[in-house]
C-alpha cells in the first residue's frame, strides 16, 4: 500500500477497510501473555530469575538495535518499525533456561545475541527467521554451556511441603525418565503449581503458563486447538513408551517444558505452518516427537524437537496445501484413486484404461497432481471432475439459444475464431469476480 | 415463496457495514449535469465506437458509441444537447478512455428504443444487448453474453446480497422499485433459459426478503451477512449448493447470476425502451455530510456529486464503489459510469493507511479466503518474480480478487497488489508462450 499525499487524498490500494490488529499489537499481546510466568519464576526462583530476564530481554533488544544501524537504517526509522519481537525472544529465551548463579551473566548475555544476530536478523530480521529465535538461543546455550544448562537447576522456594530428598538432583521429568512414574516423588497438583518442582524459569509453574495462554486463546492470537493436540499427543506416546501406564500421562505432559513448548514457542507465527491443515499435523508431529525423543535421550527435549519440526514446516506448508473452493475434494480423490486400482486387474490384459492414468494412485502424488490441474496449468482431462451436469448439457454450441430458438440473433461481427476466444477469455475473468462489488485495480477498462 | 435460509461458507470476515448511514434515504434523482462526460469504454471488453460527429445534436438514450465486438457495448447519451467533441478523459479508476462531451442544452428531451417485435427469448436478448446493459454490480461485462452460455441454465439466481460495506444502492431500488425490479428479473430468467429464480439476500435487508417472498415464482434466499458472500461463486454456493470447479463458469453447473440493477435496467429497456444511461449510486461515508442514494445519469461529474451531497473538510480519501473493490480516486475530477454503485468520502478514522511491514507467516489471509487459496504464498513468490510458483503453489487464478487477505493482514501487507500484478504477468506470460 502507498501513501501519496496529492492535494491532501489518500491513495492506497484496495480493500481500503482494514482489519485494526497489527504486527505490533500481537506482539504485545504475546508479551502480555508472558507475563504471569514471568511473575512466577521470580516468585519461585527469586532475584536471579528477574536479572536473567532483565538480562535476556535487553540484550535481544540491543543486538537488534545494534545489527540494525550496522545496516544504515536510523534509529528513528528502527523506532517506527519496532514491534517487539525482539523483547519476546528475550523473554522466552529467559523462560528457557535454569535460574542460574550471577557469575554465570555470559551465558544468558551469549545465549541472546546468537539468538538474535544468528538465528533472526541473519536470515533477514522478522518474519524471515527459519526456527525460532529463542528456541536457537537456548540450544546454543545448551550445548555450549551443557554442565551448566543440565545442572543448574536452583532450588525453588516454597517447597518445605516436600520432603528434602527431591531438592537436590535432576529435575523431575529425568527422574520420570530414568525411574518410572514412582519416582516423580511430586504429586500432579505440585507439579502443576510448580511447587518444589525444580527446572527452567518459566516452565515449572503450569497455572501461569495456561492463565497467559487463555489469554492468547481470548485475544484469538493462537488457536486452542494445536497446542492442545500437541500435549494431548506427547502425553500419549509417554504413556504407550512406558507399557501403557496411565499414571504416567499426567506427570509427562506436566513435567519439562511441554506446556510452555507447546503453547508459547511453537506457536510462533513465523516458524510455524501457516496452512490449516499443515498447522495440524504439525502439532501431533511435534507431540510424538518431543515424547519420542525425550525417552531415547533421557533428557528434556522439547527444544530440539521443535528446531527439528521447524525445518519441515515449509514442507507440511506445500505438501498439505488446501484445494481451492470447488475442487474435487480431496476424499473424491482418494475414492477414485481406489477406484482405479480395483479396476486395474480386470484390465489387466488390455492397454491402460484412461481413468487409471488419471485418476492418481497414491494419494499423495494425487494430492499435488490435481491441485496442479486446478491452478490451470494443465487442463484436467477426467470426466470425473467434470459436475455430474456436464453429461446432460453436451457444452457445445448446439446448446446455443440461437439454434434452440425459432428465432436468430443478431451479432454485429461475424463470429470469428477470435471473436469467441476474446469472449471466452473475457468470461473467464468475469468469473472469477464477485459480481456485487467493484473490482479493483484491474485495468478493467481498457 | 417461502424464504429458504442460505448455506453458510466458512471463510470471509465480517466487516462493519455501515449501510445505517444511507439505508433509509429514498432514491433521489441527481440533477441533470451541465457538461456531460460519456466513456466509450464503460464495460469489461473492446471500447464502443463513437457514431457522433462534433457539433451534432443528440437527445437522452440517443445511440453514441455503438458496440465493436462479441464482447462490448453500446453507449448512450444520457443528456440532450450537442457533441463538443471525443477527448481521453481520466475515468474513477484512473485509466484514461475516450470520451464523449455532451453540452446539456437542458431541453430534456429523450428518444427510445423501437418497439418490442415480441417477448421471446431471442427479442429479449436482443434488446439487452441494443440497450447497452452490462453487469452493474461493478464487473461491467456485457449482459448479453451472459445470457448466451455454452452450457443450458436451469438456475438463475439474482445478487441481491450487496455484501460491500456502505454501499445501499440495491437495498434502496429492492425497496422503492420491487415490481419493476421482479419483472425485470422474470424478463432475464426467460431471457437465461432458467425455471428457477433465486434471490440472495444478507440476513441484514429482512424487509428486502419479506417483499420478494410475495411472489410465487421467486424464492429469497436469507443468506448470513459475510463478505464476500455477493461473489459469484460463494453466492452459487450459499443459494444453490453447487460448486463452481475452478477455471469454470457458472453455466458450467447450470446456473446464472445477475445483479439486482442489471434486473432493473433490463426492465427499463424491455418494457420502457429505455436504454441504459442512468443508475442509483450510493453517496456515503463519514466524510459525507448528507449521505444519500442518487439516480444519476452516466457522465456526471464526481466534483458536482461531491458539492451536492457534501464533503467534511477533513475526507482521507475518495472511493468509487466499494470500500473492499473499488478503486481510490485521484481526485473528484472522473466521471460516472454504468457500473459506479457506489461513492465513498471516507474519513481517517474509517481508513487508516499503515504501511507495509514483512510477513509473519500468521496464516489469518489463509484463514480467510473465501477461494482456499493461500495469499502469502502468492505474495511471497511474486515478490520474488517467480509468477508460476505464484500460480502453483498459491492458486493465483482462482483469485477473486475480494481482498479479504488483505483486510485481516495483520502487517498491511499489499496483498491484493501483489495478486494484480501476478495476474497480469501470467496472462503476459502464457501469451508470449502460445
Amino acid at each position: 500500500m502507498t501513501k501519496m499525499q496529492s492535494n491532501r487524498v489518500a491513495i492506497s490500494d484496495t480493500p481500503h477497510l482494514r482489519h485494526p490488529r497489527t504486527v505490533r499489537g500481537i506482539m504485545l499481546d504475546v508479551l502480555i501473555s508472558l507475563l504471569p510466568a514471568s511473575i512466577a519464576g521470580v516468585v519461585f526462583f527469586g532475584g536471579r530469575a528477574a536479572f536473567m530476564l532483565a538480562l535476556t530481554v535487553s540484550v535481544c533488544f540491543l543486538t537488534e538495535f545494534v545489527w540494525l544501524l550496522a545496516k544504515r537504517q536510523s534509529p528513528r526509522a528502527f523506532f517506527a518499525q519496532f514491534d517487539f519481537t525482539s523483547l519476546v525472544t528475550g523473554v522466552l529465551l529467559a523462560l528457557t533456561m535454569p535460574p542460574l548463579d550471577y557469575r554465570y551473566c555470559y551465558v544468558p548475555i551469549l545465549a541472546s545475541v546468537f539468538a538474535i544476530a544468528v538465528a533472526k536478523m541473519a536470515f533477514g530480521g522478522t518474519g524471515r527467521n527459519i526456527i525460532n529465535p529463542a528456541i536457537g538461543g537456548r540450544v546454543f546455550a545448551f550445548i555450549a554451556f551443557m554442565s551448566l544448562m543440565t545442572s543448574g537447576y536452583a532450588v525453588p522456594r516454597y517447597s518445605a511441603s516436600v520432603g528434602s530428598e527431591y531438592l537436590s538432583g535432576a529435575t523431575p521429568l529425568t527422574r520420570l525418565l530414568g525411574d518410572g512414574v514412582s519416582s516423580v516423588g511430586l504429586s500432579n497438583l505440585d507439579l502443576f503449581l510448580g511447587v518444589g518442582v525444580r527446572g527452567c524459569i518459566g516452565e515449572t509453574c503450569k497455572l501461569a503458563l495456561l492463565l497467559g495462554a487463555l489469554y492468547l486463546i481470548v485475544r484469538r492470537v493462537i488457536r486452542p486447538l494445536h497446542p492442545v493436540v500437541c500435549v494431548v499427543v506427547a502425553g500419549l506416546v509417554g504413556v504407550f513408551m512406558s507399557n501403557f501406564d496411565f499414571g504416567a500421562f499426567l506427570p509427562s505432559v506436566l513435567g519439562g517444558g511441554l506446556i510452555l513448548g507447546a503453547f508459547f514457542m511453537a506457536t510462533d507465527y513465523v516458524t510455524s505452518p501457516s496452512v490449516p491443515l499443515a498447522s495440524f499435523v504439525y502439532f501431533a508431529l511435534l507431540g510424538a516427537v518431543i515424547a519420542l525423543l525425550r525417552v531415547g535421550t533421557g533428557i528434556e527435549t522439547v527444544s530440539f524437537a521443535i528446531l527439528l519440526m521447524n525445518l519441515i514446516v515449509p514442507l507440511l506448508d506445500e505438501w498439505l496445501r488446501p484445494r481451492p473452493f470447488g475442487a474435487k475434494p480431496v476424499r473424491l480423490v482418494l475414492r477414485d484413486a481406489i477406484l482405479a486400482l480395483g479396476k486395474k486387474p480386470r484390465a489387466a490384459s488390455s492397454p491402460v484404461p484412461p481413468a487409471a492414468v488419471e485418476n492418481p494412485t497414491s494419494p499423495k502424488s494425487g494430492k499435488i497432481e490435481s491441485a496442479d490441474s486446478s491452478v490451470g496449468l494443465t487442463k484436467e482431462g477426467n470426466p470425473a471432475d467434470a459436475p455430474s451436469r456436464d453429461g446432460e448439457s453436451t457444452a457445445s454450441n448446439a446448446a446455443r439459444p440461437s439454434s434452440e430458438s425459432g428465432a436468430t440473433i443478431r451479432s454485429n461481427n461475424a463470429e470469428s475464431a477470435d471473436s469467441s476466444a476474446d469472449r471466452s477469455a473475457s468470461e473467464e475473468n468475469v468469473a472469477k469476480r464477485p459480481e456485487g462489488a467493484r473490482p479493483g485495480a484491474e485495468g478493467d477498462v481498457r | 415463496m417461502e424464504p429458504r435460509k442460505g448455506r453458510a461458507f466458512f471463510r470471509g470476515v465480517h466487516v462493519r457495514d455501515r449501510k445505517e448511514l444511507s439505508k433509509d434515504v429514498p432514491i433521489e434523482a441527481f440533477p441533470e449535469p451541465e457538461i456531460a462526460t460519456i466513456s466509450l469504454s464503460q464495460h469489461i471488453g473492446r471500447p464502443a465506437e463513437c457514431v457522433v460527429a462534433p457539433g451534432d445534436r443528440v437527445l437522452a438514450g440517443q445511440l453514441i458509441g455503438k458496440k465493436s465486438g462479441r464482447v462490448s457495448a453500446n453507449v448512450f447519451s444520457s443528456v440532450s444537447g450537442t457533441v463538443r467533441g471525443v477527448e481521453k478523459r481520466r475515468g474513477p479508476n484512473g485509466a484514461l478512455s475516450d470520451c464523449v462531451i455532451v453540452e446539456n442544452d437542458g431541453k430534456g428531451e429523450t428518444c427510445a428504443l423501437p418497439a418490442m417485435p415480441g417477448f421471446e427469448r431471442a427479442d429479449i436478448i436482443n434488446r439487452v444487448s441494443d440497450a447497452g446493459i452490462v453487469g452493474m454490480g461493478g464487473a461491467g461485462f456485457p449482459t448479453d453474453v451472459k445470457l448466451m452460455p455454452k452450457s443450458e441454465v436451469d438456475v438463475l439466481i439474482i445478487n441481491g446480497a450487496e455484501c460491500e460495506p456502505y454501499l445501499t444502492c440495491d437495498y434502496r431500488l429492492m425497496l422503492e422499485k420491487t415490481s419493476e425490479v421482479v419483472e425485470g428479473i422474470r424478463l432475464l430468467a426467460r431471457a437465461a433459459g432458467a425455471s428457477e429464480i433465486l434471490i440472495g439476500i444478507e440476513s441484514n435487508k429482512p424487509d428486502c426478503v419479506e417483499l420478494f417472498s410475495r411472489y410465487d415464482d421467486i424464492r429469497p434466499i436469507v443468506l448470513r451477512k459475510r463478505y464476500p458472500m455477493g461473489g459469484e461463486k460463494q453466492l452459487i454456493y450459499c443459494c444453490a449448493g453447487r460448486k463452481v470447479p475452478p477455471g469454470k463458469l457458472p453455466s458450467d453447473v447450470g446456473c446464472a447470476v445477475q445483479n439486482i440493477h442489471t434486473a432493473y435496467a433490463t426492465y427499463e429497456a424491455v418494457m420502457l425502451g429505455k436504454p441504459s444511461y442512468e443508475r442509483v449510486m450510493t453517496v456515503s461515508g463519514d466524510g459525507a455530510l448528507r449521505p444519500k442514494n442518487l439516480l444519476a445519469k452516466t457522465g456526471t461529474s464526481y466534483s458536482a456529486i461531491r458539492e451536492y451531497c457534501g464533503a467534511a473538510d477533513d475526507v482521507e480519501m475518495f472511493v468509487s464503489g466499494g470500500p473492499m473493490m473499488g478503486p481510490a480516486m485521484l481526485s473528484t475530477d472522473a466521471h460516472t459510469t454504468k457500473t459506479s454503485s457506489g461513492f465513498l468520502m471516507l474519513k481517517k478514522r474509517e481508513v487508516d493507511v499503515l504501511s507495509p511491514r514483512a510477513c509473519i507467516n500468521c496464516g489469518a489471509c489463509a484463514a480467510v479466503c473465501p477461494m482456499r487459496l493461500l495469499p502469502m504464498k502468492i505474495d511471497f513468490y511474486a515478490q520474488a518474480g517467480d509468477y508460476l510458483k505464484a500460480a502453483e503453489i498459491g492458486g493465483v487464478d482462482n483469485c477473486i480478487s475480494c481482498g479479504c487477505c488483505a483486510y485481516v493482514c495483520p502487517a498491511k501487507r499489499a496483498l491484493i497488489q501483489s495478486i494484480t500484478l501476478c495476474k497480469q504477468k501470467l496472462v503476459e506470460m502464457r501469451r508470449g508462450g502460445k
